[in-house]
């Protein structure tokens, strides 16, 4: 994500939200929601490249 | 973080200015062109290195280095700087800004990152409001609103962060589909074996038994390839690679190819590619049609938004009459439903044509890598004829893929496909080719015949299990994007719902304390429609409408700021913020800028406000109403090219009159205090609401003013007494009277009732008097000013209510609180 948009704590509340609903309805094998979060920790969930890599990766799973 | 001072060098109208802000609230009042918006650019500068005012829309021509210097002043010379208090810091620090280097904020280096958050907000409209804001807020269609509320709350990076999951969402969803295809593809590859119309997994496995039983194996009960050929030996002299030719396969992949171009299918085909080309056509030539296609899903989902009450466009945000939005996507619906009709055909006709075409692909693909792995040389340029045109089908199944876009101007016009389906001469073509490989390949047994066969269906089955595989995976795939869009927007709407419906009610609540009289029951609603944002309050009870739909100027001008400070605070969050108001008080009236005076100092106590106004008025009731200290209202005038605007400051009264008297200027400092404790006594008449003797030349004078003020006084005081009495409050109504009687000596101390009689003969009195026949009336008169004021907050006393029956006279911090309501009398 842009810098700029970086600490946007709304942003980071509905990212949280979102990972605390993936969670909770396991749509999401762990490895998967662990690539995803270390995304959005790294303010990466602009790049849909990056997310698509996340999804598709079976590394581990 | 608070502005100590701010120094201006020749920036936008003004030459040389500093002004002593002393981390409080500042008026700055003054005519139209008197330099006041260019103190406002200057902070703007200081903090952002731009200045607004020079961008946006109608600014093209404008530009930093050429306007934002004084004119005639080049950049060089051009310098905005501040001391400031931030918070974790003990000291002030200093800031500068230089136009010749607008991206170089001057500030230590331990200061910088606390100044960031107040840079970041400027940068976003944060901290300025100014009117061309608030119609931006207020007037705005719901789609315009939402862009700049957006950009304030810094929301920007959610939308961007949806906008990647949508894409993420598409592409998977794109990887889904060409699995299916490569499903379909493998399937034929299957079945060129098979030689079925349609491939079918029972049909495999009923060939895969026959060919076991041929060479004496057991039956299976399920097509897993790697079990095909599972306790069966290959027959003596086989071996064959799976490429290599066996005749009786190679004759049946020709017989195949001939079945798929036979007249009659072909001629299906021919009419599927005729409906095929013409519902393209539809689609294409009609732009109207093709528009409504290419936003279907967008139409049908903003339809889902709007009822016949609707007047925002939940897509883009513009402005319907009511009813009118809702009948319009109707038809647009309409046409899409149309398009989509359309739409389905063109898949169903296209797959017509694509299926048979898959089959005969990999059955020429077949009979091609069986005439390379043999080498036979006779029917090298048969071969060679045979690659062309596969060469032609692939290139027609690719166009096939995505046939609304790429299918008409492909090239492949209908006598192309036609010639494509089935080529001159393809069946003479096929005999010899077939023919060649008879003679010059040894018979096959029908053993070797079957283990050949099992060979291929075991890796063109493994193939197609490979891909039913990367399918389910891809299925997944496009599944869990879409969960992580669904969950990411549900949170979405979630967080910033709250968001919103945080700010509205604080927006609402401001509103209440501006008009009461639109009672409890006025609301507001924040919410976002897709793109838009919708805004809309209460009007007198009768339903929510766009605040510029029944509000008049003045309502929309207040709503502007009271929806700019719910923002701001939202924004701030309690932390000491920055706020400047260019000029926004021109619709309001007097009574209702009055209740913005009591918003700012009620709710904004731990704001800086900076306001600039043209009117007089504001500005005096800023000072009355305690928003600003008397020393922290700034006059602007006689504003000069060579010389900018002439700042006054007011300074401490007492402390300008000591200074007269130290230099033996009687004359001045009686001056000063006669024009001091008229402005001093207009303001307590106001707060007081005393009744002063009208004259029609609406001038009016201390021997106005002081006697009214005084009368009111002694007036609230009585009725305090009384009421203390009522309650019988013994001890208060001592306190009184000690006062009264402090009240009396000062007053007396005065002369007032001498001088007040002529006001020529008072001046000239003063004017004549000695420095030290002078001072006594200075005590006299400070200590008669500090009758009417709280030695805690400085504010003014004040009778409440303002209108109606008394029941209070207070200070705005409530230290002074006289009851004036008696005890209710038993009956």
């Amino acid at each position: 994500m842009p810098d700029e948009e970086q600490g946007s704590q709304f942003l980071e509340q509905i990212i949280e939200s979102t990972f605390e609903s993936l969670t909770e309805n396991k749509a999401f094998d762990e490895e998967t929601l662990g690539r995803l979060r270390k995304l959005a920790s790294s303010s990466s969930l602009t790049s849909y490249e990056r997310i698509v890599e996340a999804l598709v990766s079976r590394e581990g799973s | 973080m608070r502005l100590l001072q701010l120094t201006i060098q020749n920036v936008r109208g003004i030459r040389d200015l500093t002004l002593d802000l002393a981390g409080n609230n500042v008026v700055i009042w003054g005519p139209n062109g008197a330099g006041k918006s260019g103190v406002v650019d200057a902070i703007d500068f200081l903090f952002t290195g731009r200045i607004s005012r020079l961008m946006g829309q109608g600014t093209k021509e404008l530009t930093l280095a050429r306007h934002g210097p004084h004119i005639d002043h080049d950049v060089q010379s051009a310098v905005v700087s501040a001391t400031v208090q931030l918070e974790g810091l003990r000291e002030p620090v200093e800031l500068s800004r230089r136009m010749a280097e607008p991206d170089q904020l001057v500030c230590p280096d331990d200061a910088r990152a606390l100044v960031t958050d107040t840079i970041e907000l400027m940068n976003r409209g944060g901290v300025t409001l100014s009117r061309r804001d608030i119609l931006r807020f207020v007037a705005a269609e719901g789609g315009k609103r939402a862009d700049d509320i957006e950009v304030l709350l810094r929301l920007k990076g959610v939308d961007d962060v949806r906008s990647s999951l949508v894409r993420t969402r598409t592409e998977l969803r794109r990887n889904e589909k060409s699995a299916k295809e490569a499903i379909e593809k493998a399937r034929a590859e299957v079945n060129v074996t098979l030689s079925l119309d349609k491939y079918s997994d029972e049909g495999l496995l009923v060939q895969v038994n026959s060919a076991r039983q041929a060479l004496g194996g057991g039956t299976l009960e399920s097509n897993t390839p790697s079990l095909f050929k599972e306790g069966l030996a290959p027959p003596v002299a086989a071996g064959v690679s799976s490429f290599s030719i066996n005749p009786v396969l190679f004759g049946q992949a020709v017989q195949n190819i001939k079945q798929k171009t036979d007249l009659q299918v072909v001629s299906i085909q021919a009419e599927k590619e005729r409906n095929l080309r013409e519902g393209i056509a539809r689609l294409t030539k009609n732009p109207e049609l093709l528009a409504e296609f290419e936003l279907l899903e967008l139409t049908e989902q903003a339809g889902r938004f709007v009822d016949e009450s609707t007047t925002d466009c939940p897509v883009c945000g513009a402005s319907w009459p009511a009813g009118h939005l809702r009948s319009h996507l109707e038809k647009r619906i309409e046409t899409a439903q149309e398009a989509r009709q359309i739409r389905n055909d063109v898949s169903e006709n296209s797959e017509a044509l694509a299926g048979p075409l898959r089959d005969v692909i990999a059955n020429v693909t077949e009979l091609s890598q069986g005439l390379a792995a043999a080498k036979l040389e006779t029917v090298a340029d048969d071969r060679n004829i045979l690659d062309r045109w596969l060469t032609g089908l692939n290139a027609l199944q690719g166009v096939l893929n995505d046939p609304i876009k790429q299918y008409l101007d492909s090239g492949f016009t209908a006598d192309v496909v036609a010639k494509l389906l089935v080529p001159d001469n393809l069946d003479a073509l096929l005999d010899r080719i077939e023919k060649a490989v008879q003679d010059a390949m040894p018979a096959a047994s029908a053993e070797q015949t079957a283990w050949d066969k099992l060979t291929r269906l075991e890796e063109s089955a493994r193939a197609l299990a490979n891909r039913v595989q990367e399918k389910q995976t891809a299925a997944l795939n496009s599944q869990r994007a879409h969960i992580l869009l669904e969950e990411y927007e549900r949170a979405r709407d979630r967080i910033l719902g709250g968001l919103y419906s945080r700010i509205a009610d604080r927006f609402a609540e401001f509103y209440r304390v501006l008009h009461d009289h639109e009672g409890e029951h006025f609301s507001a609603h924040l919410r976002p429609q897709s793109a838009s944002l919708m805004f809309e309050v209460d009007f007198m009870g009768r339903g929510t409408h766009p605040p510029h739909a029944l509000h008049s100027e003045g309502h929309q001008d207040s709503m502007g700021i009271c929806l700019f400070l719910a923002l701001n605070e939202e924004l701030v969050k309690g932390t000491l913020g920055l706020v400047v108001l260019d000029d926004v008080m021109m619709s309001v009236d007097t009574g209702h800028r009055k209740d913005v005076c009591r918003l700012i100092a009620e709710h904004f106590r731990d704001c800086q406000f900076v306001i600039t106004t043209h009117d007089r008025t504001w500005a005096k009731q800023l000072k009355q109403e305690g928003v600003v200290a008397p020393r922290q209202v700034i006059e602007f005038t006689g504003w000069t090219l060579e010389g900018g605007p002439n700042a006054h400051q007011q300074l401490d009264l007492w402390a300008t009159i000591e200074s007269h008297l130290e230099q033996d200027d009687v004359s001045g400092a009686a001056f000063r205090l006669r024009r001091g404790s008229e402005d001093f006594f207009e303001d307590v008449c106001s707060s007081l609401g005393a009744k002063v003797t009208y004259n029609s030349g609406m001038q009016w004078q201390l021997d106005d003013w002081l006697p009214a003020a005084m009368e009111q006084y002694k007036d609230l005081v009585k009725r305090w007494r009384r009421a203390a009495e009522s309650w019988g409050d013994s001890d208060t109504v001592t306190a009184i009277d000690e006062q009264e009687s402090i009240r009396k000596q000062i007053y007396a101390r005065t002369h007032v009732e001498q001088w007040s009689v002529n006001t020529s003969v008072h001046y000239n009195n003063w004017a004549d008097m000695s420095k030290e026949d002078f001072l006594p009336v200075v005590d006299a008169f400070r200590d008669l000013q500090g009758l009417f004021v709280c030695s805690n907050c400085d504010g003014l006393l004040e009778k409440m209510p303002r209108k109606g029956n008394l029941e209070f006279a207070k200070c705005p911090c409530g230290r002074i609180n006289w009851n004036l309501r008696h005890k209710p009398k038993v009956s």
